[in-house]
């Protein structure tokens, strides 16, 4: 009898296994593609709602310049954000524009991975011209050279918000917008109503940030200079050695609460949306969280001073759009960037969302001074074109963070020993060790 | 199917060796995987571990003065410290706690819907997990300190503010999300041994300690050195709950652990090459641990 061709079992499992494997191997071949010309891939940090209005800026551009295809790809976490365009840049497929954080773009120009700017910004496409922008906001993005590596995107000037119900409640009348107009808007009597407060014993007076443009802050609100160009003097210089010991006195005696290690969600923004501290230090970026409250009342005021000036410059938190040296079209990448962070771009993103301030000096401010939210919304616009970005550690990867460390031990932990002199002492070596070893890779 | 008998010195048949070539075509892609995302990864990081390099620029060999920076560094000797000290907390408590309950549980009648409620937290995401616990550490309105000033009247810990209670907490959360996968475990082991030696002990006149020291704790002795083999390699390579509880490394960087420091220095201080060789350590750590373990097992450890 002759045997019947029949698929056996086990040829039905060889040739299964064989299609799966193949199309499996033409799924890894077939991803993957390139942009062809006329395409802008950019990429940023954004929460949800920020994401929405950067999509609509995309759409917005590509309806002005229809032959300039543009991609946006968020990432919601800052902190998952630089490790991952880091990681396109070794792979190669970097976006064209990205955003770069205070802390990071000196990192991208030290390996060479972003382009200069300066020719770009003056030639016939640019929208702005680099002066303007506020001067002190070029920070790390410029070298002392001049060159030019990142353009600003917008900013966030920082100043003290004031909650008034918690005010009303420790039978505090003043009201520090009031004083300051008056010019009596001091450390002795910001000090004094945190101490009121904080007396009531669950409430707390001033929440204190951990942070290096933060305490830098408070030393200019004393007269005090904590760096002499490129190097750090903080440990030297007297009206900083004062403010640091100001600091820690407060946080010892109880009117400010050091507020460094609270998780989000329970920070320093979220003890003032619950009305449970009188004072924090913010940008406008907690104004559109606070909207949504009914019952907060609050408003805005600069940083007390302890000087004859009723205003000191203070810190502007900022982010810069840069543009990957290996972008595929100089141009096109260009007029994204150039658009994005011109006037007219930096209106229509701030427009609804509403938290952050233009770097633009002209063009623009409506949309902080059109805000009635808050009355002193122009005190963003003062501190913008006044304040600074920050000094040369922001150019050494992870120097701020070990000062900040070693800050936090010596004097912000209950468990600190106080040694505000030597701990000064022992943050400015760091530095300038920091700085000095940076410069010379 | 008949079994292929091989003579000496004849050869396979045509069809074993059809067999033989389909079956190392069907585990190609899951040796490329091996290949690719744990051998590759593998040596490079060794490779890695001798060389200074930012992540974007040149690299430059540099030996092994990678090796002796972060031996001598007082941070690494911090990562170290809190991952030990974490590792002693952790391992004997969830040991002994998922025994016990494994114990408990073994006499249920509704040891399965218990199994479920224990095993809940082993399949959550630690993630998740670490946004409630850090609600309920929360110095002023959280779960504990709330009840803990209601009920005794006494003001709790700051927990995850205090460089002293940063540790502990991460522990206690550590020990809850694992637990029912060392209790799944144990019932496991309970379930293997044989119920004949426990009534041949009971007619014999042992208690229930008696019983449980001298026949449960033995013949379960494989499955309690599985658990601990498991739980040190965890231990040691803890990250996402130091990470969602601090964010930072908790005050005075009192939660950094190993592979959180690892962390930093590639992705925060750009030092790749000395956050490879502190992976290097770290996995020469548990590997010297593990084959400890198993050296020591010979003198605890009683097969049948």
């Amino acid at each position: 009898m002759n045997r019947v061709d029949r698929l056996t079992r086990r040829d039905f499992l060889k040739l299964s296994g064989a299609g799966v494997a193949g199309v499996g191997l033409l799924g890894i071949y077939g991803c993957g593609g390139g942009s062809s010309g006329g395409q802008v891939d950019w990429a940023s940090w954004a929460n949800s709602g920020e994401a929405a209005r950067f999509n609509e800026y995309t759409d917005h551009f590509m309806e002005m310049y229809p032959n300039i295809q543009v991609t946006y790809t968020p990432t919601p976490n800052y902190d998952d954000y630089h490790p991952k365009i880091l990681t396109q840049l070794n792979g190669g497929d970097a976006p064209d524009a990205f955003y770069a954080g205070d802390i990071w773009i000196a990192q991208f120009i030290k390996n060479g991975t972003i382009s200069k700017l300066n020719k770009l910004m003056e030639g016939s496409n640019s929208k702005e011209k680099p002066d303007a922008f506020a001067a002190g906001l070029w920070g790390p993005a410029r070298t002392s050279e001049g060159d030019i590596y990142g353009i600003t995107v917008d900013c966030n000037p920082t100043l003290i918000w004031y909650n008034k119900g918690v005010l009303q409640d420790a039978n505090i009348s003043d009201d520090p917008m009031d004083l300051y107009e008056k010019g009596e808007w001091k450390w002795d009597v910001f000090q004094q109503m945190c101490e009121d407060v904080a007396a009531k014993g669950d409430i707390n007076g001033f929440m204190f940030e951990n942070g290096n443009n933060w305490f830098y802050s408070w030393c200019r609100q004393n007269g005090g200079t904590p760096y002499d160009g490129e190097t750090c003097v903080v440990n030297e210089d007297a009206k900083s050695v004062e403010a640091f010991q100001w600091m820690y006195d407060n946080i010892k005696s109880g009117a400010f609460t050091y507020a460094g290690n609270l998780p989000t969600g329970q920070a320093s923004d979220a003890q003032f949306n619950s009305s449970r501290t009188a004072f924090m230090e913010a940008g406008r970026w907690v104004l559109p969280v606070y909207k949504e409250n009914s019952t907060l009342k609050y408003d805005v005021v600069p940083f007390p001073t302890n000087t004859d000036k009723d205003m000191e410059p203070g810190w502007v938190a900022t982010a810069y759009m840069v543009m990957n040296k290996k972008t595929a079209s100089v141009k096109d990448t260009f007029t994204f960037i150039t658009n994005f962070t011109s006037a007219a771009g930096q209106k229509f993103r701030l427009e609804k969302a509403g938290n952050a301030v233009p770097s633009v000096l002209e063009g623009a401010d409506g949309v902080v001074t059109s805000d009635t939210t808050l009355e002193g919304a122009k005190y963003f616009l003062d501190i913008r074109n006044s304040g600074t970005v920050g000094y040369a550690e922001l150019s050494v990867p992870g120097l701020v963070e070990d000062m900040q460390d070693v800050l936090e031990k010596h004097l912000w932990l209950p468990s600190g020993d106080g040694d505000v002199q030597g701990t000064l002492d022992e943050i400015a070596k760091m530095a300038n060790e920091g700085i000095e070893e940076n410069s010379t890779e | 199917m008949s079994s292929v008998v091989k003579a000496s010195g004849s050869k396979l048949s045509q069809r074993r060796k059809n067999d033989i070539k389909w079956g190392y075509f069907f585990i190609l892609p899951q040796l490329f995987g091996v290949i690719a995302f744990v051998l590759f990864p593998l040596i490079y990081v060794l490779v890695l571990s001798l060389l200074e390099w930012d992540g974007l620029g040149e690299a430059s060999f540099v030996g092994l003065s990678n090796y002796t920076t972060e031996l001598g560094s007082s941070d690494f000797k911090n990562a170290l410290t809190n991952t030990v000290y974490y590792t002693v907390m952790v391992v004997p408590t969830s040991v002994v706690l998922s025994l016990m309950a494994a114990l408990a549980l073994n006499k249920l009648r509704l040891k399965n819907f218990f199994r479920v409620i224990y095993f809940a937290p082993v399949v959550t995401s630690a993630v998740a997990a670490g946004v409630v616990w850090l609600w309920v550490y929360n110095p002023d309105f959280g779960l504990i300190n709330t009840y803990l000033q209601t009920w005794f009247g006494i003001k709790g810990p700051q927990w995850l503010l205090d460089p002293k209670w940063v540790m502990p907490s991460i522990a206690i959360m550590s020990i809850w999300l694992a637990m029912g996968f060392y209790i799944v475990i144990f019932l496991a082991g309970l379930q293997g041994i044989p119920a004949t030696y426990i009534e041949a002990a009971k007619i014999d006149g042992a208690n229930r300690f008696q019983r449980f020291w001298y026949i449960t704790l033995p013949l379960l002795s494989p499955t309690t050195f599985f658990v601990f083999i498991i739980a040190i390699i965890n231990s040691f390579q803890v990250f996402d709950q130091a990470f969602i509880l601090t964010f930072d490394g908790g005050p005075a960087n009192s939660a950094v652990t190993m592979v959180y420091y690892l962390r930093e220095l590639a992705f925060v201080d750009f030092v790749y090459g000395r956050s490879a060789a502190v992976a290097v350590v770290l996995f020469a750590i548990i590997l010297g641990l593990t084959l400890l373990q198993f050296r020591v097992q010979r003198r605890w450890v009683h097969y049948e």
